[in-house]
């Protein structure tokens, strides 16, 4: 196996494998995904000029295959939050204390609700903690179009967590 | 259950937190131990023995002597509605960057042959090779879906049935099929009504969600002869009115 992917695999499977399971809920699926996201990276390995991070090169590759999943699958809607996904959900946050991870786990709801590119630029911005150069990259968006997104996708956010709540406690 | 948390703030705890997600080793070297071996089976194909080889060339060339009479895109034998929904997916998502670059090198090279006020007594893109590599693009990944007729007709159907043709000279935009359904007519085999909903994002990220009606009629097993849409929401419209410069 080619030593460069081997390395990469090493250093960025485990957040690839996180973006993805962010994206699909679940573990079997989020393995697979990250395989072919580091076998097409294997692939296209020639490629790879250095116009972004090595993190950031396979995120776009972990996107791309994602949705390609989704098309050929047809899953559209990503999944309501229902029983069947309580054994996902013990991977979240395994070691926040139960009411934060209540908490934890109604903001992935919420982030769920929303639509895609809200949706997606959530997760790079503020769960991946991607720099908006970087998220323009993955998401094949201009930076002005992330700074847009980012404002309008944290309304919509607040709005779905006020419409579950009622009120949204700005407290800390 | 109250939610506290403040998102004006950029590092809101909470999503921190949410960023944790466990994988387990095992799971984590079991796929490493899978990628290994598939990019190893990959290469292991060149040092195959060479009787095999020679076996495999010889099946290889019986079946493609067997299927010279026949087109070779039957040998996928999909159903027609799935020919149906292949053709629907590649219109009614944004595509891929290869098919941009290959439309938009045609644009500029048209621009550039039709800018000058010779009068032509043929066709002059014809023989570029920006036409070339657009036509072999068109052909490599529609032509397989289509009947020889109905492939010619959809090459040369007017703009508005290519739904993003209008956005060729931009890419910032998104388009993604929702949802599809076809249904085979009760009364004729090879007809098909099918609705689609759409989405589109504009490029100023404002999203709509369309719902396009059309028909096919698929005369052979898997190949169509002809498709159309109803756009009773000017969605074409809308889309080339975002193009417009």
């Amino acid at each position: 196996m080619n030593q460069q992917i081997e390395n990469y695999y090493h250093e960025h499977s485990d957040r690839v494998y996180r973006y993805i399971f962010l994206l699909v809920r679940n573990k079997e699926n989020a393995e697979d995904l990250t395989q072919e996201t580091f076998y097409k990276a294997h692939k296209g390995m020639s490629s790879f000029n250095g116009e972004a991070s090595p993190a950031t090169w396979l995120l776009k590759i972990a996107r791309n295959v994602t949705f390609d999943y989704f098309r050929k699958k047809r899953i559209i809607q990503f999944f309501s939050w229902g029983d069947e996904h309580d054994q996902e959900a013990s991977s979240i946050a395994p070691d926040a204390s139960a009411e934060k991870k209540e908490q934890i786990l109604e903001l992935y709801d919420a982030i769920n609700r929303l639509k895609k590119d809200y949706r997606d630029v959530i997760i790079l911005r503020k769960i991946q903690e991607f720099p908006i150069k970087d998220t323009a990259y993955i998401l094949g968006w201009t930076e002005a179009k992330v700074k847009t997104k980012s404002g309008r996708a944290m309304e919509a956010l607040k709005q779905e967590l006020a419409g579950k709540d009622g009120v949204i406690h700005e407290s800390f | 259950m109250a939610l506290f948390m403040n998102l004006s703030k950029n590092k809101d705890p909470l999503f921190i937190e949410l960023g944790k997600i466990e994988r387990s080793e095992q799971m984590k070297s079991a796929t490493f131990q899978k990628l290994q071996t598939r990019i190893q089976k990959k290469r292991s194909i060149p040092v195959m023995p060479a009787v095999i080889s020679v076996a495999l060339a010889t099946v290889t060339f019986f079946l493609v002597f067997s299927f010279m009479n026949e087109s070779p895109e039957t040998a996928g034998s999909l159903t027609d509605a799935e020919a149906i929904e292949k053709v629907l997916n590649m219109q009614l998502n944004k595509p891929e960057d290869e098919f941009f670059e290959v439309v938009y090198a045609k644009w500029q090279r048209m621009e550039e042959v039709y800018a000058s006020e010779t009068e032509y007594t043929s066709d002059p893109m014809e023989g570029t090779p920006e036409l070339i590599a657009y036509e072999e693009y068109i052909e490599k990944n529609f032509k397989p879906y289509f009947t020889t007729n109905g492939f010619d007709n959809f090459k040369v159907q007017p703009m508005d049935f290519h739904y993003f043709f209008a956005m060729d000279n931009q890419r910032n935009y998104e388009m993604e099929l929702l949802d599809l359904n076809i249904e085979q007519s009760e009364n004729t085999a090879t007809n098909y009504s099918f609705t689609a909903e759409v989405e589109y994002t504009d490029p100023d990220g404002e999203s709509n969600v369309y719902n396009l009606t059309g028909r096919a009629i698929v005369p052979e097993q898997g190949k169509i002869g002809q498709i159309n849409f109803t756009d009773a929401n000017e969605f074409q419209q809308k889309i080339s009115d975002d193009a417009t410069p």
